[in-house]
């Protein structure tokens, strides 16, 4: 017991020298802020602006290695003498330490000539102001954005020399104005690409920049603003670090923390590997707004190599101590749970915890990963931070002897409420859900190439981010074409009689096979000229095959096509022309051919899918569209056609899409004496068709303000309003990406992404309160459709109780989803038979939209997900309605 | 009166190294609930994607504001954020920051509006920013000398009670 006790007070006493007097990793720690300094000496600390004073008593309380400036650091025009006047009190007190970037701001001056002569050589060379060095083992490269940071410029190619020449493990870099930002008043900005882009080439880890005066967090992503967790950048805006605040518009998808509640600085730990951040707010308190911890992106190879010496020291009057080797020896033994053993952290190494500061953050950093070890959900709110919410929690946890879980309950947002209904007594409501989740049959495209002949490249079928399920795959033929085109391969001689071999059929079975293994499905095209590099001689343009190749070809995908349909999500009748879009064809001009076409594809595609024409007017013409309400669903040629747009916004007719003409020809006559013109009558086509057939394609060129997000013109109201009108599913995410790019930096890629397709919501339910073997389920379910579009895929309903040993699947009859139109609220209400053979307990009442193919049905993948909080379970596959109801 | 301590507290380097364990322990432990207590309070504005409605026009349901004589909407939102409803809402205007808060202060009472806070610095021709109150909404007014096109902003962001 002796023996014990002093173990125990050995233990916590040699704690408390580690982490509050000893504490010395060699990690650099740095600090970087924006948008800074006024003309002013405030003081007072609740003051609206200008906290230059006390971002920078943060900053000395930080005690950092380096500072970083993110630019606009001396208000309103970088004049010395406000320099010396204001910045020099304040910032300036770490000017030795200090590694500026200018800011707009900044160069007010001509050349930034404040700015330069009061950093003197720390700026760099002052006809350049882009400069790069090391710190610990990391590189850093501070950029100058206000000189020519364009695509061919010296800097941007001096900043590819610069990357390419530094191999370390870590890099880091920053300027004024940021590639993305949420901000209102100034947002992201598309002009900074070019340093974006060649940080994201060169695999840098984090990006820093201010202009916007906030914060926000970005998790790594690519330049075109999609997230890529293990190879994007991750992009801080610092720009509070002492002017003003600014407010926050929609935020961009990838981002993950916003704040303009205060000013601060971001406290970078440079870790040899890997980093952590902390937003300090400039309180007495020091409060951490944000934290966490990131994987540089080439950390994997060097996991094992020991830490380099740090070109910097970051606290010299401090001797670095060497690591207490002690183990701590906890005094309660803690209920791990049966997948967990409870390995004691050696203090020491290891844990990322300790800057070389004495502080706080160091002993809550190592008692956070202590407890971490105890339990793998210390960050109970899951909002990426540990904080001391979480820490409290796994304090509790520990002393009432549980093991805290992460996942919510179901109960917490579920109000039950009593109701005069005399079999429905339990009335819930349900809290609408706006996050971007991942739904079948709907949203954001991958388009990929696969050459039928190649060999098949995995990765061609694939989604770009978590949210996405489709894939958008031209099969091409390329090979199996008239080749008379100097283009491509070799001329073939039989190419009039070249059927798909074998092998080529393999790999469009391989495509399907991987879709079903990645919980994916398919827009389909097959294509036999990808356009436009076709020559003038009218024997070798526009090469592809004459109809009876396209026929027999049609025949021989048949078994594919019918054997996959479960991952067909739709499939486009390609083959004619340039990229299959029906345009610029040497065979299959002519209507007929283009008929026969959609005949056969009609014939040989299950029943259960659509196929999507590229022109309204050939539907118009072939199949007397648009379908009216009463066809919808039913199966007929004309029920089972839809349109895809390939030339989306491009102008008024995108590109000739709603027109009834091609090629000089009249195809249809349906507009031709319309009170709304040509044009505006195809779009009324559309929508009227796309209400009960999907619609879908792509972009095309950047044509504001008919691309923008939103537009006053009535007759191009902008990209939101046409999604609306024309019912978009689906749309290509890799093009045009200035397009796409403008919707992000306008701010309403967020609302695509969500409202692509359908988004189902429920707002409320009358459920029973308990359930009895034989007797009826009564249910009645309100919910609203707020996407684009309706489905156009079949899919059941079932209701569901799930218990820990029982699951009945209870199907409602009767009941078309595809028919919840888009903007519009139904209400189901159903009633089934409970079996007899019911086991009393407690389950849990879901309701299940399961694909409709047996390969699939139990895929959770593929069942639908409902836009609330709380309701989805992922293993499951269901929306739970009501997590306890009671059968007797 | 002698007290019957356990014979391992009567030794003197025990007693230290238990009173400095006792220390730290409160040390920690009251930094930690300050801690706590500090981001409780703290007005965070976290990330939450609520925006309803993002117009170029004015959303509807905005709050009644004055607006600056020859104002033009740039954007507007409407957001939700903690089951309430936000609204933010853009101006551009050719005139300077001093002359547009001046005329703020003169005329937001009319409408009902309070200054809780006025510029500190009110000379300030880049950037300035007001705090108002009525009794629906706190709201942030910052004007801004926006360099790049010569015009200046008024962002009014108008926060629930």
């Amino acid at each position: 017991m002796k023996k014990t006790f002093f173990i125990f007070v050995v233990f916590w006493v040699s704690f408390y020298f580690r982490t509050k007097v000893f504490a010395q990793t060699v990690d650099p720690v740095i600090v970087a802020g924006g948008d800074i300094v006024c003309n002013n000496l405030n003081t007072n600390y609740s003051s609206t602006t200008c906290h230059q004073k006390f971002t920078a008593d943060t900053i000395s309380w930080i005690n950092p290695t380096a500072v970083l400036t993110l630019g606009d650091n001396q208000y309103p025009d970088g004049l010395l003498t406000d320099y010396y006047n204001y910045y020099d009190k304040t910032w300036g007190l770490f000017k030795n330490i200090t590694y500026p970037s200018p800011g707009n701001h900044d160069y007010h001056t001509s050349g930034g000539s404040g700015y330069y002569s009061y950093f003197g050589e720390r700026a760099g060379d002052p006809t350049k102001g882009y400069y790069s060095f090391d710190i610990g083992s990391w590189h850093l490269i501070s950029l100058n954005g206000e000189i020519d940071h364009s695509t061919g410029s010296q800097q941007v190619a001096w900043l590819r020399q610069d990357l390419a020449a530094h191999n370390n493990v870590c890099t880091l870099g920053y300027w004024h104005e940021p590639r993305f930002s949420s901000g209102s008043l100034h947002g992201s900005n598309s002009g900074v690409a070019p340093l974006f882009q060649a940080m994201y080439d060169y695999k840098a880890d984090v990006v820093l920049n201010g202009h916007d005066h906030l914060y926000e967090r970005f998790a790594p992503q690519n330049p075109f603003g999609v997230k890529e967790e293990s190879r994007g950048v991750r992009e801080f805006v610092v720009g509070n670090a002492g002017k003003s605040l600014y407010s926050f518009g929609s935020y961009l998808p990838t981002s993950e923390k916003g704040y303009n509640g205060g000013y601060g600085v971001l406290k970078l730990t440079l870790h040899p590997t890997s980093y952590d951040w902390q937003l300090i707010k400039d309180d007495p308190a020091h409060t951490v707004i944000d934290s966490g911890s990131g994987t540089c992106i080439g950390a994997e190879q060097v996991s094992q190599t020991p830490t380099p010496t740090p070109t910097l020291t970051p606290t010299p009057s401090l001797t670095p101590t060497p690591t207490p080797t002690l183990t701590p020896t906890p005094t309660a033994t803690p209920t791990p749970t049966p997948s967990q053993t409870f390995t004691p952290i050696p203090i020491g190494g290891g844990d990322a915890c300790g800057n070389g500061n004495v502080n706080i953050e160091d002993l809550k950093c190592v008692l956070q990963n202590w407890l971490a070890k105890l339990n793998n959900s210390v960050d109970q709110f899951q909002d990426g931070r540990i904080n001391a919410l979480d820490f409290s929690v796994v304090l509790k946890s520990l002393k009432a002897g549980v093991t805290p879980t992460s996942m919510p309950t179901p109960t917490s947002s579920l109000t039950p409420t009593p109701t005069p209904l005399p079999e429905l007594t339990n009335k819930i409501t349900y809290t609408a859900s706006s996050i971007d989740f991942a739904n079948p049959e709907r949203g954001f495209m991958k388009q990929s190439s696969v050459f039928v002949d190649q060999t098949l490249d995995l990765a061609k079928v694939r989604a770009l981010q978590p949210s996405d399920t489709l894939v958008w795959i031209y099969f091409r033929l390329d090979n199996y074409r008239d080749q008379r085109d100097d283009y491509g391969v070799q001329p073939l001689t039989d190419y009039h009689g070249k059927l798909l071999d074998q092998a080529a059929l393999n790999t469009i079975e391989k495509v399907f096979d991987t879709a079903r293994d990645r919980g994916l499905k398919l827009v389909i095209r097959f294509v036999y000229n990808p356009g436009p590099k076709s020559s003038s001689d009218p024997l070798k343009v526009n090469p592809d095959v004459p109809l009876s190749l396209v026929l027999d070809h049609i025949e021989q995908l048949k078994p594919a096509l019918q054997n996959n349909m479960d991952v067909i999500a739709a499939m486009q009748a390609g083959f004619v022309g340039h990229w299959g879009e029906w345009h610029s064809s040497k065979y299959l001009n002519n209507l007929e051919s283009r008929k026969k076409i959609t005949d056969t594809l009609l014939t040989v595609l299950p029943s259960e899918r659509m196929i999507l024409l590229r022109y309204p007017r050939y539907e118009q013409v072939f199949y007397g569209g648009p379908i009216p309400e009463a066809q919808a669903f039913t199966g007929t040629n004309l029920s089972r056609i839809g349109i895809h747009d390939d030339a989306f916004l491009k102008d008024d007719t995108d590109d000739g899409t709603f027109k009834s003409n091609a090629a000089g020809t009249k195809i249809s006559t349906y507009c031709d004496n319309s009170s709304v013109g040509e044009t505006q009558c195809w779009k009324n086509f559309v929508y009227q068709n796309s209400r009960y057939s999907p619609f879908g394609g792509e972009a095309s060129y950047d044509n504001p303000p008919r691309t923008s997000c939103y537009s006053t013109d009535v007759s191009s109201p902008g990209a939101i309003a046409q999604m609306e009108n024309m019912h978009w599913s689906f749309i290509n995410n890799g093009f045009n990406t200035t397009v796409l790019n403008r919707w992000v930096d306008e701010g309403c890629m967020p609302d695509i992404r969500r409202r692509l397709g359908y988004r189902l919501e429920i707002k409320e339910a009358f459920l029973p309160e308990k359930l009895l073997p034989g007797n009826s389920l009564s249910v009645s379910v309100s919910l609203k459709n707020s996407g684009f579009a309706s489905m156009y895929n079949f899919r059941p309903v079932y209701l569901v109780l799930q218990s820990n040993n029982n699951r009945y699947e209870l199907k409602l009859d009767n009941i078309d989803p595809r028919k919840w139109e888009s903007g519009k609220s139904y209400v189901i209400n159903s009633s089934v038979n409970l079996p007899i053979s019911v086991v009393p307990g407690t389950y849990k009442l879901a309701l299940w939209m399961p694909d409709s193919s047996d390969s699939l049905k139990n895929k959770p993948a593929y069942s639908v997900r409902f836009a609330n909080f709380d309701i989805w379970d992922e293993v499951l596959g269901f929306n739970i309605l009501d997590p306890d109801i009671l059968v007797q | 009166m002698v007290m019957n301590y356990p014979k391992l507290f009567q030794n003197k380097i025990v007693m230290i190294l238990v009173l400095s364990f006792l220390v730290v322990a409160a040390f920690s432990l009251s930094i930690l609930i300050r801690q706590e207590q500090s981001l409780k309070s703290v007005p965070m504005v976290e990330k939450k994607d609520g925006v309803i409605e993002m117009k170029k026009a004015l959303v509807d349901g905005a709050p009644v504001f004055p607006i600056f004589p020859d104002s033009a909407i740039h954007k507007s939102y409407k957001k939700t954020v903690d089951e309430k409803m936000e609204f933010l809402v853009i101006y551009e205007v050719d005139e300077e920051v001093p002359v547009i808060v001046s005329w703020y202060n003169k005329n937001a009472a009319v409408s009902g509006w309070t200054v809780v806070q006025n510029s500190d610095f009110p000379d300030a021709k880049d950037e300035q920013i007001l705090l108002l109150r009525n009794n629906k909404y706190n709201l942030t007014l910052v004007v801004k000398d926006n360099e790049t096109d010569g015009k200046t902003l008024i962002s009014t962001e108008f926060l629930p009670l």
